[in-house]
């Protein structure tokens, strides 16, 4: 026998030859190491004995399990020959339900999964085998998979082969994208009533979602619960969301969520804004004023009628899968007027809106489109030559928190509650509200966080009053409109530049075509959730 | 300084992992025990090269409750190089060639940046990951079982 001691060949003996399998890794692991000594640094070869050996030993115990009948012949040849008429091995199923399974190797895969529709409670109809990579099929015996003892089969409910696979099929269309915003408010409070069904399914999440590991800890509502993808469709009606917010399940999770200090952490932690803000967004988000806010049917309500006498769709577009950001004024619209204002209180409310409504009110085309414009604005330099701007003015947007997927609605009123709220002091009033995704461009300022005792001192309370002023209707905005803020210039930077974060988000969302992708960004005015709708609509 | 895997024990790792299930997201996260499955393709080949895969949709996208079939194929430098991977199901996801379902690599983060200590399993779910991120899941696919 010819001897080999590259570990190339050291493998491939121990998985075909199990009988001279033994004495081949005692004599490469000897040799490699004699070999090694002279040429290898300590360390290098008792990592790699300890790899070898390890390697070694879990093969050989596969091995003589595959072969446990033959093994006193000392043959694998034979141990092909004498193959049991049963095997065993496990079926795993979802939710990490094990069944052990003895069966003639004979049998059909068809037959399995008749005998499988039990313990498992899935028909067999609707069971997918799945055993190294491959799907079973039904016509094949379980032995032409060659399945050994031991060995794990996945058992995946998947659609029934007839009836309701016109779901999996379609329903992902656009059909179903397109009627999301409508569906969505209907199957949200639906859904609220019916969460427990649902949580199996969360548990199984996709990986991606920060929520998924919490879905056994806390009674999260479903996904569904948001919309039929997670509210990532067009966010619902402000009435149907009010609805939402009245029924006491809904609200019950939100405070449980906001309670729980590891969620929180994860959240932050999935968030690179919420990241960059350190302790602050922790803090923020354990204040009891956060959670009552984020949890308090008045306050959405008011804040509904505050954007709407704004003149903006209190759920419009800009409001959308892009985020919270852009329901904040850009950076360079700053609150010139500071002497008309009372105390701090007013000028730091009014700023913001005052931003708002004079913009509205200004000569361009969309004035929109700038003041909305969430990630350009935040990479724009701020051109007001403004002595009232705090220098680091651009804090993190802690609302984006709530963007992904599932709190899509509830993040247009947080963010709008944000740019009703104070940053440090009247210093700070233009920039403070400023939201934006260029938290590493500049450094946030430290106390930011609203609800902590230096951010501003705003009680709730007040927020609440000075949201009732704003809400008063169109005269209130006309009347704030005298704010005005100047027009912000054109940016004159590429757009590679200028639509640095846009562009690197819809590559991660897999718009890869550059050039389309300014060019939608351009006509939504770098809003990412217009791009989307123009690239999937678009030509 | 710790040492370098040689294929074979690598991919007979891999092997082992997939026959027993005990991979396939176990060690990514452990509340998606079934999302992957692997195995050779030819159980008689010694050099390992031609694989299996199936990845199962992600929930909550269109891609739910779809099983989805890969071949991966890794060649004489894996770990070294990325496994190519090519769809046998039909889908609709930007980083897979709509003509022959072959994984361009440069589109897929795993596969254009490939470190060694990646696996196919890895590879498995990225592509999972990437079916249920952003505008993927929203994706109109084509008829379920159909192939290229």
């Amino acid at each position: 026998m010819e001897f080999k001691s590259s570990d190339h060949d050291l493998a491939l003996e121990g998985r075909f030859d199990c009988a001279t399998f033994q004495c081949f890794a005692t004599i490469c692991i000897m040799n490699m190491s004699l070999r090694l000594s002279f040429t290898a640094s300590h360390s290098f070869i008792i990592d790699f004995i300890e790899f070898a050996a390890k390697a070694a030993c879990s093969f050989w115990r596969q091995l003589s399990r595959n072969s446990a009948p033959a093994e006193s012949s000392s043959s694998a040849a034979a141990a092909d020959e004498s193959k049991d008429e049963e095997i065993s091995f496990t079926v795993k199923s979802i939710a990490d339900n094990k069944i052990p399974i003895t069966v003639n190797r004979f049998i059909s895969v068809a037959d399995l999964k008749q005998k499988l529709a039990e313990p498992s409670s899935i028909p067999a109809d609707r069971q997918r085998l799945i055993y190294s990579g491959r799907v079973l099929k039904d016509d094949q015996t379980v032995d032409s998979y060659k399945i050994q003892n031991g060995h794990t089969v996945h058992l995946v409910k998947g659609a029934a082969s007839t009836a309701s696979a016109a779901r999996g099929a379609v329903g992902g269309s656009s059909a179903s994208t397109s009627g999301a915003g409508a569906a969505g408010g209907s199957t949200g409070t639906g859904g609220a009533a019916s969460p427990p069904q649902q949580l199996p399914n969360m548990a199984a999440g996709t990986g991606m979602n920060p929520l998924s590991r919490f879905a056994n800890h806390i009674p999260l509502p479903s996904a569904d619960l948001f919309g039929p993808d997670g509210g990532m469709g067009p966010p619902p009606n402000p009435e149907q969301m009010l609805s939402m917010m009245e029924q006491p399940e809904v609200r019950a999770s939100m405070n449980a969520l906001l309670q729980n200090p590891a969620l929180l952490e994860s959240l932050i932690q999935s968030n690179p804004m919420l990241q960059a803000m350190g302790p602050d967004a922790r803090r923020m988000m354990q204040s009891e004023e956060f959670r009552r806010m984020m949890t308090d049917p008045t306050i959405f309500r008011q804040m509904t009628q505050m954007q709407r006498a704004l003149g903006v769709g209190p759920f419009g577009r800009g409001f959308g899968g892009a985020g919270g950001a852009s329901a904040f004024p850009a950076p360079g619209v700053t609150d010139q007027t500071p002497a008309e204002q009372q105390d701090q209180q007013q000028q730091t409310g009014n700023g913001a809106a005052g931003s708002g409504a004079g913009a509205a009110g200004a000569p361009p085309v969309n004035p929109f489109a700038a003041l909305f414009n969430p990630f350009g604005a935040a990479t724009q330099t701020p051109p007001a030559p403004s002595g009232s701007r705090s220098p680091g003015g651009l804090p993190p947007n802690p609302f984006m928190l709530f963007n992904p997927a599932m709190f899509g609605q509830q993040q247009p009123p947080a963010g709008q509650t944000q740019t009703q709220t104070p940053g440090s002091g009247g210093e700070q009033t233009g920039a403070a509200p400023t939201g934006g995704a260029a938290a590493g461009q500049q450094q946030p300022p430290s106390p930011f966080n609203p609800f902590l005792p230096p951010g501003g001192g705003v009680d709730l309370n007040q927020l609440q009053n000075m949201m009732q002023i704003l809400g008063m209707g169109p005269g209130g905005a006309g009347g704030l409109g005298g704010f005005g803020a100047p027009p912000t210039p054109a940016d004159n930077r590429p757009p590679e530049e200028r639509y640095a974060e846009q562009l690197r988000q819809l590559n991660d969302m897999g718009f890869f075509d550059f050039d389309r992708n300014v060019a939608a960004l351009r006509r939504s005015g770098g809003s990412v959730q217009g791009a989307i709708e123009y690239l999937l609509s678009g030509p | 300084m710790s040492a370098k895997v040689p294929r074979n024990f690598r991919l007979l790792e891999e092997l082992e992992k997939g026959e027993k299930g005990q991979g396939s997201g176990t060690t990514s996260n452990s509340l998606v025990p079934d999302a992957c499955s692997l195995g050779l393709d030819d159980g008689n080949d010694i050099m390992m090269t031609n694989w299996n895969g199936t990845i199962l949709g992600p929930p909550h996208s269109v891609h739910e409750n779809r099983i989805y079939s890969v071949k991966l194929h890794c060649d004489e430098q894996y770990p070294d190089v990325p496994p190519t991977v090519q769809f046998l199901s039909r889908i609709n996801l930007p980083c897979v060639n709509p003509d022959d379902g072959k994984v361009d690599p440069t589109k897929l983060q795993c596969l254009g940046n490939w470190k060694r200590d990646y696996t196919m399993e890895t590879v498995l779910l990225e592509l999972r990951r990437f079916m249920a991120s952003g505008n993927n899941k929203k994706l109109p696919q084509p008829p379920e079982g159909s192939t290229f």
